[in-house]
């Protein structure tokens, strides 16, 4: 398995990742793929195509806020900020997925 | 749902986001480039490698916008930029589709504002609205049935005691009263109510407190006023006022209370300034009633409004009342010795809407305004008959166009939206000026239905008027779109496109032919109608009112502060006669008891071999001085007018109507009669003269039973004011005869001055309105069905110039043309006509009861408009039939 492969993420989990990263720090597009891809050891390789088009769609569901700000080096990015909406929502989002997870592990788990 | 409206708010700043996603797409490739030139790459290769790990960015951003495009919205917003496109370039046909269905729409719009007010509309503040109701007194009287929203207090008293059926009673009545004192003093408009009708509405005074039982109490309530918030801010500037003192009629009257803003009680179109206690104000009227109004049945003046108890339905309420109505009708016997039979009179209730308008007996100005209403309709009907013509010749040469666009592969759903959006959009701008038109036409049309100086017509600011109008502009522009689309959804592609404009034209032009033929339809029965109010008007200008209103002046006096005893009252009556008649301007004067269509007096008559003299009709009394007939113009037919020996001490004698002569001593002479008035013990008054009838107040009622006496003789009135024959214009005149009267009024009292012909006029407005509106709707539907026709043939001219070529050749004349097109015109007016003519005498039963004197199936008035008609289209077809004329057979050969 080279880790550079790409994962298919189940569905839903993008946006736990992302909601998850920015209750940490408010971050941009990039930071946020970047941040993702270390933090999983470069497993979790996001791609734009599916980034930007899931940070406006919890930006319509109002769990993320978007701000343009200036970054340490002084260039202009849209900073995201993650709403007490969308702060439940992970809560919702982990506790479902500590399920899930649990309940895979027991299958997969040697006979 | 919150992501829906972020969606549609993103939809509208689609733009921005686009350009912010670009940006931000830019700033994350300039880090990764960063980051590829942080690795060692070489600078060339930089942008590549960036490039690749950033991924395809026209496809991040398609995957985004997604998320700010709503498709049909974006299609809708593609259509309306198309429909505006479609307008600037033919502003020809725009125009005259928005002025002709603003002309629809407005009509109607205003017409619904007017019928709302009358009818409809729930008073401000009125709790549960659905449960109040207003008594309806009926029962019958020489076959017919007599409705009346007056009644005595007594049997206010009866009713509240004699049912179960409802929660809340209250009495009350409309009174003008001359609020304040001295040269400040006003006539106002005063609601005299029990202290229960505050209790009907949901309303919190804006100040002080409304009535309590202990201020509406027999035989006298307590002298205390509450005014209205109006009142209060323009006499009051809004200031404190309570413990104030008050002159309001006889009553001097401590105020308690102002109502709330709005307020309105139970008159929304004239509504009162102020209101005292029912009891307080029939108490205090100095009069005879003052004492028995309570015990007796003598004095009807009041309205009664009730609240159904909850679970009581209309028709136990109903009955319940009329129960009540029976009992109290008996227990009235001995003071109207004049009431028949309980058998006879079936004396009954009806418990129905609070506002008249909407009742059983609906004024006649309510009546002529549904009819108004309807017409207003058939004018709507008209003009999206014309316009959906419009559109369907558009639609027509455009077939073409569409088909290459369905060939192309675009759904008639599409085709079909398109169409009506652009119809919708028109439909509104149409309704903006609808909207124009109803605000002006709206006061027009109340300043001829409502003489009372009304609240001014806001249609901007009602609710109900807006929501209809724009309601019905949506309703036109669906169903004006809708209709073309109807030809583009059928017909076969291949034909269309192979066949160019020349082909598919046979069902269009059915389509159109029939719209016409509607259009002629309903033109003709709104010029029917016109016909027939204008001649209905030219009758009542026309009918005798025996009398000539135009030179006459209307005195009324009003005593205030000051109680006169019988003989001051008789001074006075003198002196202020005597001033008028040393007027130079005043030809002759008379005192008078009452006058036409402000007021009548009546009373009980006993003639010897007459069993009941009020079961032939209602006799009414004119109590006047020596110059009456002369003032007024009235003739006299035979015997003697009054005389100033007329007086008290001499023997009694009356005048009498010829009417009353007629009915009262048929096949004899009335001169030298005796009839008796109020009760059959009075001496005889002895029949002097006969006169020509007049009109006392129902222009239509066909009894004219009226009769003149001495003033001096019957002591019962003391009179209410004077009528003035002037030399001059009375509009003119009147104020300088005012102020010299006004010299010689004691005390507080003062004058008022009304030209009788004014009153008159006022009287006839319901058939003005009629005709007029009748009119004014008529020529504009036959205005648009002209138009409609015009337009139909030329457009079927220019489809046929080939076919009228190729007649030509063949050896047509110039004039077998003209026929062949004119005949096309005058066949499709000719089957909307007789159409209208069968539909209008259909109608005519209905509009009948709302004419004078004119018969609803007049073959005149139907002759008349079908001549019309044949005229108009005549005319209408004439242009495009010469322009066919002219029709060149080289050209029409050459194409083949």
């Amino acid at each position: 398995m080279t880790p550079t492969a790409k994962r298919d993420l189940l569905p839903g989990m993008l946006d736990m990742l992302i909601l998850k990263t920015l209750s940490i720090q408010s971050m941009h597009g990039y930071g946020i793929a970047q941040q993702l891809l270390r933090l999983s050891k470069d497993v979790i390789r996001v791609e734009e195509g599916s980034l930007y088009p899931a940070l406006q769609r919890m930006r319509q569901k109002g769990w993320v806020k978007a701000e343009w700000r200036r970054t340490p080096n002084n260039q202009r990015a849209r900073y995201y900020l993650i709403t007490d909406q969308g702060r439940r929502q992970l809560g919702e989002q982990e506790d479902g997925f500590a399920v899930l997870m649990a309940a895979v592990r027991r299958i997969m788990r040697p006979v | 749902m919150r992501e829906w409206i972020a969606r549609v708010l993103d939809w509208f700043r689609r733009d921005q986001l686009d350009r912010e996603l670009a940006e931000e797409l830019r700033f994350h490739r300039q880090q990764l480039e960063r980051d590829a030139a942080a690795e060692g790459a070489d600078a060339a290769e930089v942008p590549f490698i960036a490039g690749r790990r950033l991924g395809n960015v026209t496809s991040v951003r398609e995957a985004a916008r997604e998320r700010w495009s709503i498709p049909s919205l974006d299609q809708f917003h593609q259509d309306v930029r198309q429909a505006l496109r479609g307008f600037r370039r033919s502003p020809g046909f725009t125009v005259t589709i928005i002025i002709t269905l603003g002309l629809g729409i407005g009509a109607n719009a205003a017409m619904f504002d007017v019928v709302d007010r009358l009818m409809f509309r729930p008073l401000a503040y009125l709790r549960d609205p659905e449960a109040v109701h207003r008594i309806y007194w009926r029962w019958l009287e020489g076959g017919s049935v007599i409705t009346s929203m007056s009644t005595q207090y007594a049997r206010y008293l009866d009713l509240r005691k004699w049912t179960t059926s409802f929660s809340q009673l209250a009495g009350f009545s409309e009174r003008d009263l001359s609020v304040g004192e001295g040269e400040a003093s006003r006539e106002r408009r005063v609601g005299v109510v029990s202290a229960s009708f505050f209790d009907f509405f949901d309303a919190r005074p804006a100040l002080g407190r409304f009535f309590v039982a202990a201020d509406d109490v027999t035989p006298r309530g307590a002298d205390v006023a509450v005014l209205s918030h109006a009142f209060w801010q323009s006499e009051f500037g809004g200031r404190d006022v309570r413990g104030k003192l008050l002159q309001v009629g006889n009553v001097r009257a401590t105020i308690i209370g102002v109502t709330p803003d709005g307020f309105n009680g139970v008159n929304d179109a004239n509504p009162p300034a102020l209101y005292i206690p029912i009891t307080t104000f029939a108490g205090s009227t100095g009069t005879g009633d003052a004492k028995t109004y309570f015990t007796r049945y003598q004095w009807g003046w009041m309205h009664i409004m009730v609240r159904r108890k909850p679970g009581v339905m209309l028709e136990q309420a109903e009955a319940d009342a009329s129960q009540a109505f029976r009992r109290s009708w008996e227990a009235a016997r001995p003071d109207n010795p004049g009431y028949q039979l309980l058998e006879s009179a079936k004396p009954h209730v009806a418990v129905s809407s609070l506002r008249p308008g909407a009742g059983p007996d609906p004024s006649l100005e309510a009546r002529t305004a549904l009819w108004v209403t309807a017409v207003a309709a058939i004018v709507l009907l008209v003009a999206c008959a014309n316009v959906a013509n419009l559109f369907l010749a558009r639609a027509l040469r455009r077939q073409r166009e569409s088909a290459i666009r369905l060939a192309l592969g675009v759904s008639r759903g599409r085709l079909t939206m398109q169409s009506v959006t652009e119809s919708l959009l028109l439909a509104l701008i149409g309704a903006a000026a609808a909207l124009l038109v109803a605000q002006w036409a709206g006061a027009a049309i109340r300043g001829m239905l409502i003489t009372t100086p009304a609240a001014p017509v806001q249609v901007f600011t009602s609710w109900r008027t807006l929501g209809v109008t724009v309601g019905l502009a949506i309703a036109t522009g669906v169903v004006v779109g809708l209709v073309p689309s109807l030809l583009q959804g059928r017909g076969d592609l291949a034909r269309t496109l192979r066949g160019g404009v020349r082909g598919g034209m046979s069902e269009g032009a059915r389509l159109r032919a029939s719209l016409l033929v509607a259009q002629a339809t309903l033109s003709v029965v709104l010029l029917v109608g016109a016909a027939l109010f204008v001649r209905s008007l030219e009758a009542v200008k026309a009918m005798p009112m025996g009398y000539d209103a135009d030179r006459v002046l209307l005195v009324n006096r009003i005593i205030r502060g000051t109680v006169f005893d019988d003989s001051a009252q008789h001074s006075m009556r003198r002196l202020l006669l005597a001033t008028a008649q040393s007027l130079p301007g005043v030809e002759s004067a008379a005192w008078v008891s009452s006058a036409p269509f402000v007021s009548t007096s009546n009373t009980n008559l006993f003639v010897s071999g007459i069993d009941s003299v009020g079961r032939l009709g209602t006799f009414t009394y004119q109590a006047t001085t020596a110059d009456y007939f002369r003032t007024m113009g009235t003739r006299i037919l035979r015997g003697r007018g009054l005389m100033p020996d007329d007086r008290a001490g001499a023997p009694n004698v009356a005048v009498v109507s010829e009417s009353m002569a007629k009915v009262l001593w048929a096949g004899r002479d009335a001169i030298g009669q005796c009839f008796r008035m109020r009760s059959d013990t009075m001496p005889c008054t002895t029949v002097v003269g006969i006169a020509e009838d007049m009109v006392q107040r129902d222009i239509g009622g066909t009894q004219r039973y009226h009769y003149y006496v001495s003033i001096d003789q019957y002591t019962r009135t003391w009179g209410n004011g004077m009528v003035l024959r002037l030399r001059g214009d009375p509009v003119l005149e009147g104020e300088n005869v005012r102020k010299a009267l006004q010299r010689v009024m004691p005390g507080a009292s003062y004058v008022t001055v009304q030209p009788l012909g004014g009153i008159v006029q006022d009287a006839r407005r319901s058939w003005r309105l009629g005709a007029t509106m009748f009119v004014a709707f008529g020529v504009l539907a036959l205005v648009v069905a002209a138009v409609g026709l015009y337009g139909v043939i030329g457009y079927s001219v220019t489809q046929r110039m080939h076919e009228l070529g190729v007649r030509v050749a063949l050896g047509a004349q110039r004039s077998d043309i003209l026929r062949l097109v004119v005949g096309q015109g005058v066949r499709l007016t000719l089957a909307g006509t007789s159409l209208g003519v069968l539909a209008a005498g259909f109608a005519s039963r209905w509009i009948q009861p709302l004419l004078f004197r004119q018969s609803a199936t007049d073959p005149l008035v139907y002759g008349g408009v079908g001549a019309t008609m044949i005229i108009v289209s005549l005319a209408a077809s004439a242009l495009p039939a010469f322009r066919a004329a002219k029709a060149d057979p080289n050209t029409a050969l050459r194409v083949e």
